[in-house]
């Protein structure tokens, strides 16, 4: 009897072992481990939000999937920025750590260096004005630190906290563009993480050879301007070197708040009074209700376009369903003629949502997520005016972040 | 740390109940519903049920050698196989329990067989002083029928001693970190007029000031804003023979005061607090073979969150932002909320014992629920409500249980029907595109069934197999949110399970030169459907959802040897895997292992006893354990590339020496724990403490 007992107990053992013993492989791709991998020219730096994380590597767009089984592994909020072989993931909801990461000759990551700016900090957006001079919005404690981006140091700070608004002690630096020597820094204003004072929008302009607040400019046409995400993908430049800000006005968390574009005109450091366009208040076809609501990215793709995946609020459940909702429809907006027009593919989760890539050949790649494809990227050909049925690149994963990589 | 943990903790207290004096049945401990438990008649020695005897996988704590120690009720629990606790710091932190791989609020906590609830689903019980306890049962992928309760990932039942005696107990611990913990039972008799009272309670407090390396840094600095009190007084009576055969009634206060301590960022000023009422009846005739009993209980609960700070610290003493008004430490603003959480529940058990061989049991369990939350500061800075908005929940589950046994006991069967349904009342606010309120209503009814069988095959040898199907009714704030970052969801599911267990059991007396053996296997399979997650939206917002289906495989395996009557030897260990199966937020997951939860862990313990040492009536013990739990991912896993984000592995070592007199009326230990002084975690960037000491003394008189 007892030989029965311990030959079952060593056969469950032993059935269980096979696959339990190294329960974290589970899920890896069977690769052939002496195989030489062939080193593949690497397109775009993408991060892709898994679970309570996200993971920051570099892809080719020749793949089928991409899996982040390279990628490096960050809190699920954080935020990035590329400058030259420099990738910069701040994670301004947890540590208030910078991370650098250096592309190597093959295009993969190496790194990361690491500069600290205190939980708490709110540190994220970075503006790069050489190799060795960058400026990082410290939106809690509104200052602006000034870091060496080579080595990695902070080397300066500059106190903004007396432009804040009322008895606000910080007037959230956050959004910002290097254009000939100065520095344009949105000034968020808010009074809390879903509250902004009732002021008109806000810029400062600092001088980057003294590090000096030249001047701050003022429009009430839009309030609360800045970067809805954390990465300056919402301030950017055309081919005149006019600068463009956005407002997404606290994601409608305030009623009453004006959201908007607004341009600084190249050679010039007062907004353009002849320049606004609401978001908002633009009628799109092919919606429900017409009705669209903000962005969180805005790419440029040369004469006067711009594209964009916009919340609608027709397609959101209420209250909204992160899980399930699909309601943000990328779109083509026509900064000119202050048109958006709906581009034919359906509407993609909030978090493909940041997605967008205007390729150098005019074709954008949107994230999406469809619930009946796969999610990743999709090719928007705008001469046709189609997009891909199948994902470019299918991802593991919700597409966030993407960036081309410059040959 | 975000102001969710904060909201979290108040939610915490209403699970710290009942602990004082009353819902024992006699001093055999042998207690409320396990009357319905025999004892196997080849096992002269059981006094207690424990796990040879039941057809459920469980495992029954004896607690009485344990009293003498100054261990928490968490660190006995977290010894148990396929048990695993998971602390995120001292005395009056959060801790999360799991069975077989599921955890949080899966996990039912009893107390004498009442359903005691933590909502957010952390472990709130270990403020019970050991000494009030008889044993503890620990049910593996199973809650009994007869519990007439919800869960699905097991249930841990906390039996409270009780003596039909005059009696006096008292004992007090301190440790390291300023830690003190003691309490009290008085319990006196009046026979003549039927009549018994008795009164309890117990002081815990610590500093919890252990050094730690503050994550994505090489800073150590001390926690120094992280103390932790807790009192609790209890009056209980018992009046029998007025018609019912027994009326019982317990009064508790419950209080505490807990400092919010950072992590990443210095935190000196936040903290929260809690009080709590309970007021408890229970009723019990027996009228021939059928028995009843009735237990109405009502709590109320209020919680505060006080973080109204005008200064908050950047990091560690990096810089720092001075506001003329609050803005708080703890998340995106100050709060100053007030939790108000009125919970009535009511149990029914009727029972009818056919003959000596089979049992009937339906056991039900009703529930109300009604929560507001006010934060006048919070939501004025906000210029929107941020407290949330008032929630209802009821809920019911009805359980019927037929126990048998049968060819003179060796063979016990187990089988059970429960019906559950549950109703929320959620006001649902649209803060991302206008303020807009809908109130939403959501109902459900199911049902779940279980079979269980153990075998004897012989004297020694025991073998047993079960099937549950069961459900996991939500919680309140998975139902209502925070008001803040976590939206309500008045569209949730209940969680399904279907749970299949195997076991094995040899318990042999005298082989060799060895006293005992005690050996135990059981293996598990579980098919867990829309499993709850909380899922970020891509702005400040979350919410919970039915997600994932997960599949739970896995066993855990005990060995028990009584080398002499002097030296006693244990060891435990659990391998599991938790596959995702399907997932409706990420079909990427799909054979992806669930991450942040244990997968290989392992317990281990030597002890030596003297009795008449030094003097006559006078035991000394050594002790010794050790736990050992493997790293694994606090997300799924996905890259190879760094484990930047992995909980490391932990390996570490506690001891003991204890000392009674009088036949253990009085007793001293001394206690060491985590001896090599190692730095350890059980949660992401959430250190643990280092080497504690702690001594105790304990006397008890019974009349």
């Amino acid at each position: 009897m007892y030989k029965i007992i311990f030959f079952l107990t060593a056969a469950l053992l032993v059935g269980c072992e096979s696959s339990l013993l190294n329960p974290g492989t589970r899920g890896d791709n069977n690769r052939a481990t002496d195989e030489i991998p062939e080193v593949q020219a690497r397109d775009i730096v993408l991060s892709i939000g898994i679970g309570e994380s996200m993971y920051f590597g570099t892809s080719t767009l020749s793949k089928d999937i991409e899996d982040a089984s390279d990628f490096y592994e960050h809190n699920g909020q954080s935020s990035s920025d590329v400058w030259g072989d420099w990738l910069f993931v701040f994670e301004p909801m947890s540590s208030g750590i910078l991370y650098k990461y250096t592309l190597d000759e093959n295009n993969a990551l190496s790194g990361p260096e690491r500069l600290s700016f205190g939980a708490g900090s709110g540190a994220s957006h970075i503006a790069v004005a050489s190799a060795s001079k960058a400026y990082v919005s410290l939106g809690n404690t509104g200052k602006i630190a000034i870091i060496n981006p080579t080595s990695m140091k902070k080397t300066g700070e500059i106190d903004l906290t007396s432009y804040a608004v009322g008895t606000d002690g910080s007037p959230d630096p956050s959004t910002s563009i290097i254009r000939d020597g100065l520095l344009y820094v949105a000034l968020s204003q808010k009074a809390s993480v879903m509250s902004a004072h009732d002021t008109a929008a806000c810029v400062a302009i600092i001088n980057t050879t003294n590090d000096q607040v030249t001047k701050l400019i003022w429009d009430s046409r839009a309030e609360s301007l800045g970067g809805p995400d954390e990465s300056n993908a919402t301030v950017f430049t055309d081919e005149n070197n006019h600068i463009y800000f956005y407002s997404c006005a606290l994601w409608g968390y305030q009623p009453g708040l004006s959201d908007g574009l607004l341009r600084i005109k190249n050679g010039e450091t007062e907004f353009d009074p002849d320049y606004y366009f609401s978001i908002m208040s633009t009628s799109v076809s092919g919606v429900p209700g017409n009705s669209v609501s903000y962005g969180l990215t805005i790419r440029y793709a040369g004469n006067g376009i711009v594209y964009s995946s916009l919340l609608v609020p027709g397609l959101t459940s209420n209250p909204p369903d992160y899980a399930n909702d699909r309601n943000y429809q990328p779109v083509k907006i026509d900064l000119v003629n202050k048109t958006i027009t709906k581009i034919p593919v359906g509407a993609a989760g909030g978090w493909p949502a940041k997605t967008i890539l205007v390729e150098s050949s005019g074709t954008v790649l949107f994230g999406q997520n469809e619930s009946s494809t796969p999610a990743g990227l999709y090719r928007y050909d705008p001469v046709a005016n189609t997009v891909s049925s199948s994902p470019v690149l299918e991802t593991e994963g919700m597409p966030y972040f993407l960036y081309a990589l410059e040959d | 740390m975000s102001i969710m943990i904060i909201k979290k903790f108040v939610f915490i207290v209403t699970g710290i109940l009942l602990p004082c004096l009353a819902w024992g049945e006699n001093s055999t401990g042998i207690t409320g519903e396990l009357d319905t438990v025999r004892v196997v008649e080849f096992d002269p020695n059981a006094v207690a049920p424990d796990s040879r005897n039941r057809a459920e996988a469980v495992s029954v704590i004896d607690v009485s050698e344990l009293r003498g120690r100054s261990n928490s009720l968490n660190e006995i629990i977290d010894r148990v196989a396929g048990v695993k606790i998971r602390q995120t710091g001292g005395l009056g932190s959060e801790s999360r329990l799991s069975i077989h791989g599921l955890e949080g609020n899966r996990i039912k906590i009893f107390i004498d067989g009442n359903p005691i609830d933590a909502p957010d689903g952390n472990f709130g019980i270990n403020d019970i002083p050991v000494d009030f306890i008889e044993r503890i049962e620990v049910y593996k992928g199973y809650v009994p029928a007869r519990f007439g309760s919800d869960g699905m990932g097991g249930a841990i039942n906390v039996v409270i001693r009780e003596f039909n005696t005059n009696y006096l107990d008292g004992s007090y611990s301190i440790g390291s970190l300023n830690t003190h913990r003691s309490n009290w039972l008085l319990k006196k008799n009046f026979d003549k007029q039927r009549l018994e009272i008795g009164t309890g309670g117990f002081f815990n407090h610590s500093d919890n000031s252990y050094d730690f390396t503050v994550p994505y840094t090489d800073t150590v600095v001390s926690r120094d804003h992280d103390a932790y009190t807790a009192v609790v007084a209890a009056v209980a009576g018992k009046i029998k023979n007025y018609w019912f055969d027994e009326i019982r009634t317990e009064w508790v206060y419950y209080s505490n005061r807990k400092e919010v301590q950072g992590v990443t960022q210095e935190i000196k000023n936040a903290f929260m607090e809690s009080r709590d009422g309970v007021f408890a009846f229970e009723f019990k005739k027996e009228m021939g073979k059928l028995s009843l009993e009735l237990s109405p209980t009502f709590v109320v609960t209020q919680g505060k969150v006080i973080d109204t700070a005008h200064v908050q610290d950047i990091g560690w003493g990096l810089d720092s932002i001075v506001r003329p008004y609050p803005i708080g430490e703890v998340g995106d603003g100050p709060n100053l909320s007030t939790s108000l959480q009125k919970d009535f529940q009511c149990g029914f058990m009727l029972e009818y014992k056919f003959n000596e061989d089979h049992l009937l049991n339906w056991n039900t369990h009703g529930r109300a629920n009604w929560y507001k939350n006010e934060d006048s500061l919070g939501s004025a800075i906000n210029e929107s409500n941020v407290a949330g908005y008032p929630g209802e929940l009821y809920t019911l589950v009805s359980g019927l249980t037929l126990e048998s046994e049968f060819l003179n006991k060796r063979l016990v069967n187990l089988a059970g029907v429960k019906a559950y349904h549950f109703r929320s009342n959620v006001t649902e606010s649209f803060t991302g595109l206008a303020a807009r309120l809908v109130s939403s209503r959501s109902e459900e009814t199911s049902f779940g069934f279980d079979e269980g069988l153990r075998f004897a095959l012989a004297k020694k040898i025991f073998i047993k197999a079960g099937y549950q199907h069961n459900l996991r009714i939500p919680g309140a704030e998975e139902f209502f949110g925070d008001g803040m970052f976590i939206i309500p969801n008045s569209k949730l599911k209940a969680e399904k399970g279907n749970h299949f267990h195997a076991g094995l059991i040899f318990d042999t007396w005298d082989i060799s030169f060895i006293t005992r053996v005690q050996y135990e296997l059981n293996g598990y399979y579980k098919m867990i459907e829309d499993m709850i997650r909380l899922k970020k939206g891509n702005g400040s917002g979350s919410a919970y959802y039915n997600l994932e289906n997960v599949r739970i495989k896995g066993f855990d395996t005990e060995l028990k040897i009584d080398f002499t009557n002097w030296l006693y030897a244990w060891g435990n260990l659990t391998l599991q895997e938790l596959l995702c199966t399907n997932s409706k937020d990420d079909k990427t997951l799909i054979r992806k292992q669930v991450p942040n939860i244990p997968w290989f862990y392992c317990n281990f313990g030597v002890e030596l006893f003297k009795d008449n040492l030094f003097v006559k009536h006078g035991a000394g013990k050594i002790y010794g354990s050790g736990n050992f739990t493997e790293e694994y991912y606090f997300n799924w896993k996905t890259t190879t590339q760094d484990k930047s984000r992995m909980i490391p592995g932990n390996l570490t070592f506690d001891a003991g020496v204890e000392y009674s007199l009088f036949g253990s009326k009085l007793s001293f230990s001394a206690d060491v724990r985590n001896i090599a002084d190692k730095e350890t975690f059980d949660d992401y960037h959430l250190p643990l403490q280092g080497r504690t000491f702690a001594v105790k003394v304990r006397g008890s008189f019974i009349k």
